[in-house]
């Protein structure tokens, strides 16, 4: 859906959430939408390799000593 | 010392004096409150004032402490907390029309220990709408405006309580930070702002904005208004499941002592184009006083610093469009135009979107854990400008416009995403008069070094005795 920030998917949004449908609000989401859409770009660049992701975030101060 | 003058001292010289008798409460209370009255209704820094809590209060930590029950260095001392801390039966908005009227019944953990220690809530400060980013409050709310120039943005989203703090209005304030909203008012509002690590302090009863990237942490003037408090807001929760149950240190006792041998790692992508000439200027000589003080200085690189904007752009985004999710589908029209839209946005966000920078948070966690073997501390500008106007888009750097919104946080988010603790300390003041901030960060739970550094240049370079023009003498 990120990828595509298409003006029927923009006034669908809208219409569910019950915000009106004009032309400053439709720019205002496709921006947000546009920035969401660039940001994941970059992190799909990166290399990720094999990555443990913990399942609770959590810093263990003596894995920093 | 006269009335006027208490509020500009730094949070322990209070204390002493309420300990020996020679300030009273009541009195440090009503020159906070007599500040408030004369200056804050053009900063807007303060959404609620309970005066009559305040006084109240003050009568009895009076009381207390002349039959004997002094109970610690913030007994007596007046604070305020961003609007986005549950205060029981004290109106918490989170700087919002659809939280209005919201009364909690119970206090945030960092209010409980704060009242535990004798602790004077004062207000609630000004966050923009529910903590939704670094400027852009609800239409219904007056913005908070910058002491030193009120018609620069102070930051945020803890807007309020960097100003209530430059502006002397309380000693100590307390704030929250997901992508640096503690860190960039306190830098552009010219105060210390401390990022505790995750799970240092408790998140209980504060209004999420994205759970796992938010923090919370002190504001004042000074570093010792910071370790003060957080002394107090420190320590285990079991009804935050993140909270740490490692021991917590008298930050404000152990201040002071030698900081020489103390290596520093200056973040080479962190002092990357765009930057502000003299924000450039004034942190590079910041980092040359870290040299003199005898802290070794070297350049370390750090690329996956850069990542932590979109990172951090979509966990926080995914996160708070699920706490948002009832809301957003009863009463959207209720939300500020930019925050429903940003809300919405991130509701398009798909679950690998998600899992892919949790990934890349893991490898951010992992090279800056390797690169923290050689470090006790990393540095950088806090922000790459400073305070921008009110309806200003772009700001000029050698020459070009840059969209300042999207610049402004990019040398803070990756604390967020690492949880590593980080502070904004003063470190000079543009041409143009405005505050710069230097950005400290250590290894996780080393909030000690961070704070004994950051106030061994606090002291040398003697920042705080500077005061923003507005409201630097009652009357004005």
């Amino acid at each position: 859906l990120i990828d595509r920030p298409d003006a029927e998917w923009v006034r669908g949004m809208l219409r569910s959430s019950g915000l009106p449908a004009d032309e400053t609000t439709i720019e205002a989401l496709r921006g947000e939408v546009e920035l969401l859409r660039r940001g994941l770009g970059l992190l799909r660049e990166i290399t990720l390799g094999d990555v443990a992701t913990a399942d609770a975030f959590q810093l263990d101060p003596d894995d920093w000593r | 010392m006269n009335s006027e003058e208490w509020p500009w001292a730094p949070t322990p010289v209070l204390g002493r004096a309420i300990a020996r008798g020679e300030l009273s409460p009541v009195q440090l209370v009503e020159a906070c409150l007599t500040r408030i009255t004369s200056f804050d209704g053009r900063l807007h820094s303060l959404i609620t004032v309970d005066a009559a809590g305040a006084r109240a209060d003050a009568v009895t930590a009076e009381r207390e402490i002349r039959s004997g029950g002094y109970r610690g260095p913030l007994h007596g001392i007046p604070y305020a907390v961003k609007d986005i801390l549950s205060t029981k039966g004290l109106r918490t908005t989170a700087g919002s029309k659809i939280l209005a009227d919201n009364v909690p019944q119970y206090d945030a953990a960092a209010v409980e220990r704060l009242r535990a220690a004798g602790a004077i809530l004062i207000g609630k400060a000004h966050t923009y709408e529910f903590a939704c980013g670094p400027e852009g409050g609800h239409p219904s709310i007056p913005e908070a405006r910058n002491p030193w120039d009120p018609r620069c943005i102070p930051g945020g989203s803890s807007s309020g309580s960097a100003v209530a703090a430059a502006a002397a209005l309380c000693p100590i304030t307390i704030g929250t930070c997901t992508g640096g909203s503690i860190r960039l008012p306190a830098a552009l509002c010219g105060v210390v702002g401390l990022k505790p690590t995750y799970g240092r302090v408790s998140r209980f009863g504060v209004i999420p904005l994205s759970r796992s990237l938010d923090h919370v942490g002190p504001i004042g003037r000074t570093v010792a208004d910071c370790a003060a408090a957080l002394t107090v807001i420190a320590g285990p929760d079991r009804r935050d499941p993140t909270a740490s149950r490692l021991p917590v240190p008298d930050y404000l006792g152990q201040l002071g002592g030698d900081v020489r041998g103390l290596r520093v790692g200056v973040v080479r992508e962190m002092w990357t184009e765009p930057i502000d000439p003299d924000v450039r200027r004034l942190a590079g000589l910041a980092v040359d006083m870290l040299g003199r003080l005898g802290l070794q200085v070297e350049e370390v690189s750090l690329p996956l610093a850069a990542a932590a904007v979109p990172a951090v752009g979509i966990i926080m985004s995914a996160e708070s469009a699920q706490f948002h999710t009832a809301w957003l589908r009863t009463r959207a029209g209720d939300y500020g135009p930019g925050v429903a839209a940003r809300l919405i946005a991130g509701t398009a966000l798909t679950a690998p979107d998600l899992a892919l920078a949790h990934q890349v948070r893991q490898l951010a966690v992992d090279q800056f854990r390797r690169a923290m073997k050689g470090f006790d501390l990393l540095v950088s500008p806090t922000t790459p400008i400073t305070a921008p106007r009110f309806g200003q888009d772009a700001v000029g750097i050698d020459g070009a416009s840059v969209p300042w919104r999207q610049i402004l946080s990019r040398f803070t988010r990756i604390f967020n995403l690492t949880g590593l603790p980080a502070i904004s300390v003063p470190c000079g003041f543009s041409a143009n008069g405005m505050p710069v901030g230097l950005q400290l960060a250590a290894r996780p739970f080393d909030e000690m070094t961070l704070l004994r550094v950051s106030d061994a240049y606090e002291k040398a370079a003697g920042w705080p005795s500077r005061r923003p023009a507005f409201g630097a003498a009652a009357g004005e």
